[in-house]
């Protein structure tokens, strides 16, 4: 994989595996990790910050004579996740527009095209900042 | 062979200089994360996660960027405003809804640092709390027991600095002796050639001894000055290094216990 994910594709993967069910940092990695390269130790600073932002709760669990810290969704992280989904696939839209289909804006929508890849170009410096 | 976890746990935590409240969650995330990945080996846990420091790195900087940031509504509102400009001009019903999710957002956002914050300062009172009833317990015997120490130490320093005092003096004193020597055997010189010459030949020699002594007397003193530093230096360390080490053993006995239970399972 040659794309770098950076913090808020991080948060929004996050969110969207714990959204499906409660889990704990080593389950998280196991499913993040067969679809995604990520190191072992990416995961957690994702999950204090949304912890410590209010989108992620926790809450421990027995589990052979020991505490599992499992992770579970916050009504405000679904208003999150909701609000990254929206913002994922009009991000994703305009990535293939230029990527895979840049013929389509040239012939087909003329100027508007332009302003699009402009606002693409804005949001996607934006987020480079944030990683 | 699991003796080589608990190193990476050890270097991990001496690595996270962090609020203690932070360094225990991160270092308990990571126990349970071995323990879960069936990790043992200090060499795999590399492998897999990255040295301590390159993991103790990234969650410095995750705590740094919230302090840079203050804490993330900053963000958020960026975040909403791209959102609007994103999908232009939403309806009215919509903006309101979601102006007051936003709203409830920021209110658990509220409640959790406010938690956080209460925690912090619950842990620091206890703390001083404990700490001045210590004190005054500890008071009959320990007090004593300081002064006595502080003496000692303020004594060795008086010792050392009046030997060396003692020293340039006799040096300065033996140097000016000598050039009185010379200056008199000069004034003798004529009526005794003899003892002229003596006198001030002993009186240089003396000048050179009181100038070799003042010599010894400044790298003395310069290095015994090194060498109190050195000394009080030394006394904190290892004040320092016992409560360390017994937070590190507390915390080996921890892993050790969790392991046994853990392999007695198996």
């Amino acid at each position: 994989m040659v794309y770098q994910i950076g913090a808020t594709l991080l948060d929004a993967c996050v969110l969207a595996l714990v959204e499906k069910e409660d889990a704990y940092g080593y389950l998280l990695t196991q499913q993040m990790s067969t679809k995604l390269e990520v190191s072992e130790s990416t995961l957690y600073p994702v999950l204090r910050r949304l912890q410590k932002d209010g989108f992620l709760d926790t809450y421990d669990k027995p589990y052979l004579g020991r505490n599992r810290r499992y992770y579970t969704i916050t009504e405000p992280g679904r208003v999150r996740l909701d609000f990254f989904r929206r913002e994922f696939v009009d991000y994703t839209t305009r990535l293939s527009e230029i990527i895979i289909v840049q013929d389509d804006i040239c012939e087909t929508d003329g100027s508007d095209g332009s302003v699009a890849s402009s606002e693409l170009a804005i949001s996607e410096t934006d987020e480079e900042k944030e990683v | 062979m699991a003796d080589n976890i608990y190193r990476y746990i050890q270097e991990l935590e001496r690595a996270l200089t962090v609020n203690e409240y932070d360094k225990q969650e991160a270092i308990n995330y990571y126990k349970e994360y071995f323990s879960d990945a069936d990790i043992i080996d200090y060499d795999e846990a590399v492998k897999r996660l990255g040295t301590p420091w390159q993991v103790a790195a990234q969650i410095r900087a995750d705590i740094a960027m919230e302090r840079v940031h203050g804490a993330t509504p900053p963000q958020q509102e960026r975040d909403k405003a791209n959102a609007e400009k994103a999908h232009g001009i939403q309806t009215n019903p919509q903006k309101t809804q979601q102006n007051t999710q936003q709203k409830h957002q920021s209110y658990g956002q509220q409640a959790k640092e406010q938690h956080y914050a209460q925690y912090h300062e619950r842990k620091r009172n206890a703390g001083v709390v404990w700490a001045v009833v210590l004190g005054i317990l500890a008071l009959p015997v320990g007090l004593p027991i300081l002064i006595s120490v502080l003496a000692v130490m303020f004594s060795i320093c008086i010792v050392i600095f009046a030997v060396l005092l003692s020293l340039a003096v006799s040096g300065i004193a033996v140097c000016v002796s000598g050039l009185a020597i010379a200056v008199i055997g000069a004034i003798v010189l004529p009526q005794s050639i003899a003892t002229g010459l003596f006198m001030i030949g002993s009186g240089l020699a003396c000048i050179g001894l009181g100038i070799l002594l003042s010599i010894a007397t400044f790298y003395l003193s310069k290095y015994s000055g090194k060498g109190i530093a050195y000394l009080f230096n030394s006394i904190r360390l290892s004040l320092k290094n016992r409560s360390d080490r017994k937070r590190q053993q507390r915390l080996n006995e921890e892993l050790y216990q969790h392991y046994n239970s853990e392999s007695g399972r198996r």
